[in-house]
């Protein structure tokens, strides 16, 4: 049984369909790439996944518990965290700061026992965060605040982690840097699901690719294969490398 | 069969002025995103005008009409969103209510200085009172003109947002306004043009209802309550809707006063329905959907240590000591009042500064608070300060529990409907304060301690104050202080890490109402009674906005909010501009509001970067004033290497 299993997944804003039946699946312990060019649904398919958005038709199952039902604290309390496309960092607090609040926030609904300030240290520390750790976000680069995100998702302990393009902004050094990271987290067991536009970056680290295009899945396979699919390069790779 | 007929057309007739006055209010709100709470403010503004053109200078009505209507009130309207409103576009919900509360306040002090409240004043009704039958019930020629002019605005406004190039362009501003700009219309003059139209339509509302109702700036004003609740069917985005909503509400209140026997402390529950109304709505609605990508960047003061706020507290107990013994004792009531305020106040710094809820019904809390104290603490029993701490938090999850679900917006325009339904429900109400509308309540009385002369009662309140200070910051430095700063900074990334809004969000309200509880036990305790007029909603809008003058966002905020308060009232003979300080309170705190409301950490904070920076005590570098980051620039900053 996969971790997260969403069934034909389907979104209508008014007579626009966002999401159209739309399956997906991600491992524990593996990192899966979600790509397709802007409009396609990537983000919306993160917002019904951790319930900011609910779907019209279809179900999102956890952890073998059906979750469609349940609000966004409650599916953060099953073990998703999420990062934001457009940063959602808390801006008046520090680095520090908002690392700390998630994981004080996590030490309330959790039954572990665990010491959210020795937490937030060791994130700070596996980040590569702590010489800006008393850094207000909202003066951050970009760059420096998708870190944070990670941070503070990752002091959820989640077992799935979503990432919403978290290598923009970043330079090559840390995309470097960033992708070891996410190799290591999956590693231990994470679940990792990616929005990514930096496509190098996506076939490099995924074990498998799933492809949107207009709300719909157009393909899902290993990197190889999805880089074979003429499909998939009609609608995005070919137009990617074009922009590029 | 009759009796149902003539009081259906009555709830059609009002119905039809409350869909006027509520579809102005989703016109503008849609197209520019901003609640104006002023709508009724502006409808009574311009009855008034009416009122002064035809009554008082003879001119005849369709003149009139035609300035107050077609010029005056559009021209209002597109000022006001010039001036105030555009600016406000991606301010926070709390700023721009802060704004539009201030041009209410404002538009009440004006209006209240022009027209003094003490003279009678009343509005003709169109055509007399020439009536004819309709199935046996007579029905005048004002309440057919309500109905055809309630009816002429539904097709205008359907033909407007249809068939024009106006109204198409602006349905699509409230679509998305970016989109149409770069189609060559411009927003910026459609939303102006809404604003125009939007006071055209309280106006008409205001002139219509005027003579029916009352001739009274208050009771125009707060016609924006009906309204709101009207549009709140809709959602305020739906016309069609908000037009259901309008009859709905206005056939429920005919049938009420027709139909149900009202008597002894049911009375009140007429003017309560459309609170009532409100509420019933507000339950009805699904939880609001929480969206991401909305992030409002705060400049936020420092926070004291602990050091710090010990020494500013003693500094302040040691000035009140001072001032004890200086000040008679007619000005330490005034100035008691104004550090009993301030400690009000500070539940405002930790709901709306720290969490970024707005209340328009803190005053309520204060008032539930010295109720609380009066019947329990009578002769200054600790345990009355406790009980009034204990029924105003209580009173605050009844408020804020049907409207916590929902955005801050509809939170923030609850409470004040709820403070108003307090008004008629409990504070005027004979059980509460007794037959006399007062009750005596005691100054506190420790063992061993009496603080029962006025000099030793003003030095407690600068101790409570001190006290109350230091434990709202001490709430800010600690973890409750950051997961309020995360909830205000973005409520949406709070709930993916796992935080229940709702909680806390009810968890911060009932803490700030039962601070507002004491500080209204405390106030009653410095006048030694407490009174069914003492806490009234309208004076919950200009503590917020002096608050918000203060400082909203620190403790010496809300202490110089009190002192703002208690100033002109010490000193009753100032005069500027020939105008006498005390009795133009609304005016001018309306304005201030209006002016800073842009800077949401108020005076307090700008005096102490001032100061700050006089006394070089910033250090260099990164710690100055922060300021956030507009979402632009980082959308630019995207391609930049950020520095490791």
């Amino acid at each position: 049984m996969p971790l997260l299993k969403v069934d034909s997944v389907t979104v209508e804003f008014g007579g626009l369909t966002a999401l159209s039946e739309v399956d997906l699946e991600v491992e524990a312990g593996g990192i899966t790439g979600l790509i397709g060019p802007n409009g396609a649904g990537k983000t919306t398919m993160f917002n019904v996944i951790c319930g900011l958005q609910p779907a019209t038709h279809g179900r999102v199952t956890f952890d073998d518990k059906d979750a469609s039902g349940y609000k966004p604290h409650e599916r953060a309390r099953l073990g998703i965290a999420r990062t934001f496309q457009r940063l959602e960092v808390f801006g008046s607090l520090s680095a520090r700061e908002n690392i700390l609040v998630a994981a004080e926030i996590r030490a309330r609904w959790s039954d572990e026992d665990v010491n959210p300030r020795e937490v937030t240290e060791e994130i700070l520390d596996r980040i590569e965060l702590r010489k800006v750790a008393d850094h207000r976000t909202d003066t951050m680069p970009t760059g420096l605040a998708r870190l944070v995100e990670l941070g503070r998702a990752l002091a959820c302990s989640p077992k799935l982690l979503l990432l919403d393009e978290p290598s923009s902004g970043l330079g090559d050094e840390e995309t470097v840097f960033f992708a070891r990271l996410l190799r290591d987290l999956a590693r231990e067991g994470l679940g990792i699901l990616m929005v990514e536009h930096d496509v190098e970056l996506v076939m490099d680290i995924c074990e498998r690719i799933h492809v949107l295009d207009f709300g719909r899945k157009i393909a899902a396979g290993t990197p190889a294969e999805i880089r074979a699919n003429e499909a998939v390069q009609a609608a995005y790779l070919g137009a990617a490398g074009d922009a590029a | 069969m009759e009796k149902l007929l003539a009081f259906t057309i009555l709830g059609i007739v009002t119905g039809a002025v409350y869909a006027v006055a509520a579809s102005g209010l989703v016109l503008t709100y849609s197209t520019s995103g901003i609640f104006n709470i002023a709508h009724g403010a502006i409808g009574m503004l311009m009855a008034f005008t009416y009122w002064e053109l035809v009554v008082h200078q003879g001119w005849p009505a369709w003149l009139a009409l035609i300035l107050v209507v077609v010029i005056l009130a559009p021209l209002l309207g597109a000022m006001i969103e010039r001036i105030l409103m555009r600016g406000l576009r991606n301010a926070s919900v709390a700023t721009s209510l802060t704004v539009t509360v201030g041009l209410m306040v404002g538009l009440i002090g004006l209006a209240q200085n022009i027209w003094n409240p003490q003279d009678p004043r009343s509005l003709p009704k169109f055509f007399g009172l020439r009536k004819f039958e309709l199935g046996g019930v007579f029905v005048t020629w004002h309440e057919t003109t309500t109905m055809l002019v309630g009816l002429a605005l539904a097709i205008f406004l359907y033909i407007m947002l249809n068939r024009t190039r106006t109204g198409i362009a602006m349905r699509a501003v409230v679509d998305d306004r970016n989109l149409v700009g770069m189609t060559g219309a411009r927003p910026d003059r459609i939303s102006m043009l809404s604003w125009g139209i939007g006071a055209a339509t309280a106006s008409v509302a205001g002139i219509l209802l005027a003579p029916v109702l009352q001739m009274d700036v208050v009771v125009l004003t707060l016609l924006v309550i009906n309204c709101y609740a009207a549009a709140m069917v809709g959602r305020l985005r739906s016309l069609p809707l908000t037009f259901a909503g309008a009859m709905a509400l206005g056939l429920t209140e005919a049938y009420v006063i027709g139909f149900v026997d009202l008597r002894g402390s049911l009375i009140g529950l007429r003017s309560a329905i459309p609170t009532i109304f409100l509420f019933v709505v507000v339950l009805a609605m699904p939880e609001a959907r929480l969206r991401a990508g909305r992030l409002v960047g705060a400049v936020t003061p420092r926070v004291p240590s602990f050091r710090r706020s010990l020494i500013g507290g003693a500094i302040l107990v040691a000035a009140a000591g001072v001032l004890s013994s200086i000040l008679s004792q007619g000005n330490l009531i005034r100035a008691g009042e104004g550090i009993a305020l301030a400690i009000i106040m500070l539940s405002l710094v930790l709901l709306t500064g720290y969490g970024g809820q707005v209340s328009l019904c803190q005053i309520s809390f204060a008032g539930v608070g010295a109720y609380a104290m009066a019947k329990v603490g009578g002769d200054g029993a600790v345990f009355g300060i406790l009980a009034a701490a204990a029924l105003a938090a209580f009173a605050g999850a009844l408020i804020a529990l049907p409207s916590l679900r929902l955005q801050g917006l509809y939170l923030a325009l609850s409470t004040m409907a709820f403070a108003v339904f307090l008004d008629q429900m409990f504070f005027q109400q004979e059980w509460v304060f007794g037959n006399l509308g007062a009750l005596p309540v005691g100054r506190l009385d420790l063992p061993g301690v009496s603080f029962d002369g006025v000099r030793a009662y003003f030095v407690l309140l600068a101790i409570v104050f001190a006290l109350f200070g230091m434990l709202v910051l001490r709430i800010r430095r600690g973890q409750f202080g950051r997961v309020l700063a995360a909830m205000r900074d973005s409520p949406v990334a709070c709930a993916t890490l796992g935080l229940s809004l709702t909680r806390t969000k009810l968890a911060v309200f009932m803490i700030a109402a039962a601070m507002a509880g004491v500080g209204g036990a405390l106030f009653g305790g410095l006048k030694t009674s407490a009174g069914s007029t003492d806490f009234l909603m309208l004076q919950s809008l200009p503590l917020l906005l002096l608050a918000v003058i203060g400082g909203i966002t620190s403790v010496s905020g809300a202490l110089l909010g009190g002192i703002l308060f208690a100033l002109p009232s010490l000193t009753p003979n100032t005069q500027i501009f020939g105008l006498e300080m005390a009795k133009l309170q609304f005016l001018w705190v309306g304005i201030a509001a209006v002016t800073i409301g842009r800077n949401p950490n108020g005076v307090a904070f700008i005096i102490s970067e001032r100061v700050r920076k006089l006394l070089a005590l910033a250090p260099r570098g990164s710690a100055g004033i922060h300021k956030p980051m507009d979402p632009r620039e980082q959308m630019e900053e995207v391609s930049e290497v950020a520095p490791a």
